[in-house]
């Protein structure tokens, strides 16, 4: 367990800024994902706190320790790569001790060592098989057996399951997941997939062209993206993104967009949850009203009297996606499509009209110019 | 009657061409096939049972045994021919490789027009020996080569004679040699190196193995198979060779830099022993074929290397 801080690192090749300024701070036991599109410059992040790449700017520091000018081997972390790079030319049972045997370990504390990881990642049986004589989820187990035996400060997963098949990837997941609540050791982990990111991390890192665009826990993350990127990158469908324009409503303030019902184009006001003073300057403006397909519903009464901000809209339906324990609907909204989540049971069909509920409590409202969260 | 035989005609019609559909491959291979079978086994074969008779300048297929086989290794000449081989093929492969290594090795520090060098390092391996022969001798030549070179520019102690000299003129069918191959040493390793995942080498450098160490340890054992590839290219090259000797020194000085080729050469064409030429090539043959059988064996049979 250690904590890991981030100051300020920048990396640039000649004119070419990969990382542009990153700064973060991670306690002993947390989980940080590293969440990006390729070429966000996650992997490189990554390679700069294992020591594997030069860092043009800024500090990291391990347990307090400024580590820019330590050796990688002197660290004390362990690496997962995504190809795993086990040696092709060592068993299983060297592969896990090499790094030991490089440290000077003695051969009866090596033994120990390498059946007591050989136990918990359960690759007993293999240790005398060579890589290749391993199917894609052992040579995963053997690669974390690699960096567990170490017992490492900080241990640095980079897009570790991108190349197993779907299956295999969700049952990893789930014991990387089980082994970090076993070990409690710090871990940054670096994936492009959302869903990974959401089930695995106590902390995301969305970053997008060199900058984190939000550092923050997954739910907070999915449930209040810092901006449109965030909201549209976290998330399967994307959050759904409605031109509107906020309007007075009684005390307080409706998001008003355009649609079409019944063959006919009008406008719809949906109140806000909790319209704060912060929003006022914001009245008679544009902003971009932003919704999680899981917020916006088919109508149902028993539900919309008990949930406080649910309000009703009718709207035409464009398309059906049928996925089994949703329909997604697609319907036009302020001019841009949006997704919502619809019992398979209570679908209507395409270009006819359905009463739909928004949940207000889980609106998010967006700067058009800046796509920064109000 | 007619439409019954124009059905029976166009009936032998795809017949034939059905045949020859299912048959073309084999028909075009057939005529090469035909050949390696009697030019290369066939004339094995016929060697081989030459190098059993008293043959002299024409063949004489009365059997005599395994006499030549004895008397050839009581020829003074075959011996020098046989030592010749041994130290040119152990300095050639060891040098050769050696060289190919340490240039792959700096080659694959991602070095600027590496391309280019590359190219320039092959390019021997595209000559003919006889070229490379031709070039070496002029270069070796005290006469006009590098010697005279170093005499034009004022070191006029320098001398560098091996080329006549009996004792050290089979070193420079080693120089030339070594020459030609070491590039095609080079890209053999390159490309086993490039084929080396970078993240095990990362996978390495956390692990806390020094530089030396992840060589020693990882890269080579990795790429082993290459080196026992590029070692059985070479030594059959060494124990073929003939053209680049004859070009160069033409087994010369006397006769010593004669190696198994060239004595072969000799007794079939210039002193008309045919046994002696046949048992010689024999010889030549098992040499190879104890080297590269266990190898294609290993190579075919053997479990799959990890």
């Amino acid at each position: 367990m250690a904590n890991l801080e981030v100051r300020n690192v920048r990396k640039s090749f000649g004119d070419t800024h990969v990382l542009k300024g990153i700064s973060l701070d991670l306690d002993g036991g947390e989980f940080l994902v590293l969440l990006g599109p390729s070429g966000c410059g996650k992997s490189t992040l990554l390679n700069m706190i294992a020591g594997l790449d030069s860092i043009t700017d800024g500090e990291i520091v391990i347990d307090g320790r400024v580590v820019n000018a330590v050796h990688p081997k002197n660290r004390d972390i362990a690496m997962v790569f995504q190809s795993y790079a086990l040696y092709p030319n060592m068993t299983v049972k060297k592969n896990i001790a090499f790094g030991l045997e490089m440290r000077g370990v003695p051969a009866e504390e090596r033994e120990r060592l390498i059946s007591r990881t050989a136990e918990l990642l359960q690759i007993d049986h293999l240790l005398g098989r060579k890589p290749a004589q391993l199917s894609g989820g052992q040579r995963q187990r053997v690669a974390m057996g690699r960096a567990l035996v170490r017992d490492p400060k900080i241990f640095l997963f980079d897009e570790p399951l991108s190349n197993l098949d779907a299956k295999l990837r969700v049952d990893m997941r789930t014991e990387i997941k089980k082994l970090h609540a076993r070990l409690g050791t710090t871990i940054v982990y670096v994936t492009h997939d959302q869903i990974e990111a959401m089930t695995l991390a106590t902390q995301i890192a969305v970053m997008r062209g060199g900058v984190i665009e939000q550092l923050a826990p997954p739910q907070e993350v999915y449930e209040q993206p810092a901006n449109m990127y965030v909201g549209g990158f976290v998330g399967s469908p994307p959050m759904n993104f409605v031109p509107a324009t906020l309007v007075e409503h009684g005390n307080g303030l409706a998001v008003r967009f355009a649609c079409t019902s019944d063959g006919s184009a009008g406008d719809v006001d949906l109140p806000l949850a909790d319209p704060s003073e912060d929003l006022a300057p914001w009245r008679d403006r544009k902003v971009i009203f932003g919704l999680r397909p899981e917020a916006l519903t088919d109508y149902n009464e028993a539900e919309a009297s008990i949930r406080e901000h649910a309000h009703a809209f009718d709207c035409r339906v464009d398309v059906l996606e049928p996925t089994g324990a949703d329909t997604l609907t697609y319907v036009d909204l302020g001019g841009e499509t949006a997704i919502a989540r619809v019992n398979p049971r209570r679908t209507t069909n395409p270009g006819e009209t359905m009463r739909l509920m928004a949940d207000m409590s889980h609106a998010s409202l967006f700067d058009p110019e800046t796509e920064r969260r109000i | 009657m007619p439409a019954d035989t124009t059905v029976t005609s166009s009936d032998a019609e795809t017949g034939v061409r059905g045949w020859l559909q299912r048959h073309l491959s084999k028909l075009v291979v057939a005529p090469s096939f035909l050949a390696a079978v009697i030019f290369f086994y066939g004339f094995i074969l016929w060697t081989v049972y030459i190098s059993l008779t008293g043959s002299r300048m024409l063949p004489d297929y009365e059997l005599i045994g395994f006499d030549n086989y004895l008397r050839i290794w009581r020829l003074s000449r075959w011996e020098t021919a046989f030592d010749n081989l041994f130290i040119f093929g152990v300095l050639f492969i060891l040098i050769s490789m050696a060289v190919g290594c340490v240039l792959a090795v700096l080659l694959d520090q991602r070095i600027r027009a590496e391309g280019v060098l590359r190219s320039i390092y092959l390019y021997p391996m595209a000559i003919s020996y006889i070229v490379t022969g031709t070039a070496w001798k002029w270069l070796l030549d005290p006469g006009i080569g590098l010697e005279k070179a170093m005499h034009d520019m004022g070191w006029t102690s320098f001398s560098f004679g091996w080329i006549n000299d009996p004792d050290m003129a089979i070193y420079t069918v080693v120089i030339a040699a070594v020459w030609q191959a070491s590039g095609f040493v080079m890209a053999m390793v390159l490309a086993a190196l490039r084929g080396v995942d970078d993240e095990i080498i990362k996978a390495a450098w956390l692990d806390g193995a020094s530089l030396p160490n992840i060589y020693r340890r990882i890269i080579i054992p990795t790429i082993r198979p290459v080196f026992l590839s590029a070692f059985v290219i070479l030594m059959h090259l060494a124990i073929k060779t003939f053209d680049l000797v004859m070009a160069l020194t033409a087994g010369g000085p006397g006769t010593s830099t004669a190696v198994p080729a060239t004595f072969m050469y000799d007794m079939a064409f210039q002193r008309d022993r045919l046994d002696f030429a046949a048992t010689s090539a024999v010889m030549m043959l098992a040499t190879v074929a104890a080297i590269i059988v266990p190898y294609l064996y290993s190579e075919i049979r053997g479990p799959r290397r990890g």
